[in-house]
């Protein structure tokens, strides 16, 4: 059984999931930050021109989007929910949630590292903000839906 | 991860990780999809468990199975079944006759 919601509060499993979680997230900001003194550091050194750089830069944030997303439908910290509908609602929530951010965070990346870099960034940003709109919209209507069949 | 490989493997748990795609399930709603004994299933659920694919969470007095599928495991999850990896090993274990493998109820 898994430990923490069969047992229902049972916080000290809780606590265990979270950190897990947090160092999965710590490990991504970890990876980015790196990588970015890197570039940096490549930069300084004459190996790669400022273009590269911050091309590099721009792909290493949808990377980590990316990673984040990928990560966000195995986030389920919390108090486990009450009822059958609920459960059903967070599973869903969470699963657009998470294919939203990776694949926003793909066409970030992905539109970062090869479009002109004047045109790229607004698209790369365009690309982003429209999938977590389209996420955003999903979930807020599966919410006004899970409110509206609570009504009597 | 070989873990997640070794549950994606079998079809009989990638299709309840299919059903549970639709919903949270009890285990009872999942073993009425499957014309197997309860005690393979419950190696089945094991199995998925250990490779932390479902959750389990207890709602009023039934345990309900849930989803924990990262967004890469979700997609090697669909390309596993679209491409049919490991039907050769179903008739077995779709029957019946013996435990899954990696089982440890």
């Amino acid at each position: 059984m898994s430990e923490r919601s069969t047992s229902g509060a049972n916080w000290k499993t809780f606590g265990r999931s979270t950190w897990k979680n947090a160092r999965g997230w710590l490990v991504i900001v970890g990876l980015q930050i790196a990588g970015a003194l890197l570039l940096s550091l490549a930069y300084r050194r004459g190996l790669i021109d400022a273009e590269g750089m911050i091309r590099g830069v721009l792909v290493l944030i949808g990377l980590g989007l990316a990673a984040s997303g990928n990560r966000i439908p195995k986030s389920t910290d919390g108090p486990a929910p009450m009822t059958l509908p609920l459960a059903a609602l967070r599973q869903k929530v969470l699963r657009t949630a998470g294919w939203m951010m990776m694949l926003g965070g793909l066409a970030f990346a992905g539109l970062s590292a090869f479009a002109p870099l004047q045109i790229g960034l607004m698209a790369a940003t365009a690309a982003l903000g429209v999938s977590l709109a389209i996420g955003l919209g999903f979930v807020v209507y599966w919410i006004h839906a899970y409110h509206r069949s609570c009504e009597p | 991860m070989s873990d997640i490989f070794k549950a994606l493997a079998d079809p009989t748990r990638r299709k309840v990780l299919e059903l549970l795609r639709e919903r949270p399930m009890t285990a009872g709603e999942l073993c009425g999809h499957f014309p197997v004994s309860r005690p393979t299933m419950s190696a089945h659920f094991a199995v998925l468990r250990e490779a932390d694919l479902v959750e389990t969470t207890k709602i009023g007095t039934t345990i309900t199975y849930q989803l924990k599928l990262s967004v890469l495991e979700d997609a090697l999850l669909s390309f596993a079944g679209l491409f049919g990896l490991g039907t050769g090993q179903s008739v077995s274990r779709v029957t019946g006759k013996s435990a899954p493998e990696g089982a440890t109820e």
